[in-house]
């Protein structure tokens, strides 16, 4: 998974509200099933640039949708 | 042939609708939401648009709050048998169709109080008799946004301040409301809401939801069926979040396409224009019915009071009959009998007769209504 970064949801329309709202600020991403060995669920996960990672969460942070983790996380 | 039955179900749907349902068929054939590869999301994508719409529509911030279901009947028993506890109490009125009075009855076998606030025969609701049935502490208030039988409108915003103001949720049944006329939950304050896609909002037979009030916590409602739901899949226990704790099983994409489409019909028309062109015609239909001797209509006068939905008998003639000859000799298509609303025709004092009803909607025009006041006029004169 080197160079991307995952984002998960707890849903699948949640993650195509986030990659409604990265779209709109411009940061690359695409919707993608979410990697097994980091969700159990069968939704979906949005993969973006691991660069992009930190401007992504910050502007869904701030549109109020829920992340329910993301990868690689460094914090 | 002139269709004046959108009171049962809008027809014909706008192009687009159609397409919108072929579309998804031919292009986005995926599960919504159960897959990762490139049809299942263009499927999810068409669904959660069409869940976006419907949120702008009803003025709710959050999309994740409409609940998609198969009808506004399945909407209104997930909040009744969701809801409500032996013990409670729950508040409704005269003019409510059996999508409410059939599971209100059967809860109230279970030791449920059910209370229902009579009105007027025009079906007018007075806000004051809601008040005084709420002095006994209440769960719910359940309230039909307009009659299906004669189109008069319940005031639901007066009544959610008066049930809120005694502690009690209120649902407001938009069966025939939802894409007629203005509904903002965030403004009326409504707990919950539920609407059909197929009448006002031009959708498909097959569609309808249940949106949650923000103040509503997920936690006090159960769902109606559990189920898969596309997330997480690693637990045996129902999901506890908005959408999916009430949207088991695969969802209606196509219909659900089609609902988005005609939602997006709604909105680009405008409600007020909507509005406006129906109550032109029903102006049109009050003033031709009343020129008919011996036909009685049924309902408010005033337009501000109604929607397009008109009733009316003749005297003792079966409507039955009415309804026969208008189709087969004047291809004038409606409905006659109860409409599924004994409880409004007691109201009405057309029980159990029932009346004949007139429906036009968007696509009706004001020569199809003069068709058919001179077809009413040679069916009912002597």
């Amino acid at each position: 998974m080197s160079g991307f970064a995952y984002l998960l949801f707890r849903n699948s329309s949640l993650a195509l509200r986030a990659e409604k709202i990265l779209r709109r600020a411009g940061i690359p991403a695409r919707l993608a099933p979410a990697p097994r060995q980091l969700s159990a669920s069968c939704s979906l996960a949005l993969r973006c640039d691991l660069d992009s990672l930190e401007r992504a969460r910050a502007r869904l942070t701030a549109a109020g949708v829920d992340i329910a983790g993301f990868h690689p996380d460094r914090t | 042939m002139i269709y004046l039955d959108n009171a049962a179900t809008s027809w014909p749907k706008p192009p687009e609708v159609v397409q919108a349902m072929a579309g998804f068929l031919e292009r986005a054939g995926g599960n919504p939401g159960r897959a990762g590869h490139r049809l299942s999301i263009e499927a999810a994508r068409i669904v959660y648009d069409a869940r976006e719409k419907v949120a702008e529509l009803f003025g709710v911030p959050d999309p994740m709050r409409v609940a998609f279901a198969a009808n506004v009947t399945q909407a209104i028993n997930t909040v009744l048998c969701g809801l409500l506890r032996p013990g409670d109490r729950v508040v409704t009125t005269g003019i409510e169709h059996n999508a409410v009075m059939r599971p209100l009855r059967k809860l109230e076998r279970e030791g449920i109080q059910v209370v229902v606030v009579p009105c007027a025969p025009d079906g007018r609701l007075d806000p004051s008799a809601a008040e005084r049935a709420l002095a006994e502490k209440t769960r719910l208030v359940v309230l039909n946004h307009a009659s299906n039988v004669t189109g008069t409108i319940t005031p639901i915003g007066e009544v959610a301040r008066i049930a809120h103001r005694h502690g009690a949720l209120v649902l407001v049944d938009a069966a025939q409301t939802a894409g007629l006329l203005p509904i903002d939950m965030s403004a009326l304050e409504l707990d919950f809401l539920a609407f059909t896609g197929h009448k006002g909002l031009y959708g498909p037979p097959g569609t309808g939801g249940l949106v949650l009030g923000e103040r509503v916590d997920p936690a006090w409602l159960a769902p109606l069926i559990r189920g898969g739901t596309g997330s997480h899949s690693e637990y045996e226990e129902q999901p506890d979040f908005l959408p999916d704790k009430y949207e088991s099983g695969t969802p209606n994409g196509p219909g659900i396409a089609g609902l988005g489409a005609g939602v997006g019909f709604v909105l680009s028309r405008g409600i007020e224009a909507i509005r406006a062109h129906e109550s032109s015609l029903t102006a049109l239909l009050l003033d031709g019915l009343a020129a008919i001797p011996g036909v009685t209509v049924h309902g408010p006068t005033e337009l501000a009071r109604r929607t397009a939905v008109v009733s009316f008998t003749a005297g003792g003639r079966s409507v039955s009959e009415i309804g026969l000859r208008l189709d087969d000799e004047y291809g004038i298509l409606c409905r006659v009998g109860l409409h599924c609303a004994p409880l409004m025709h007691r109201t009405l004092g057309t029980y159990p007769e029932g009346t004949v009803r007139v429906a036009p909607g968007v696509f009706t025009s004001q020569a199809d209504i003069r068709a058919a006041l001179v077809a009413v006029r040679k069916v009912v004169s002597p």
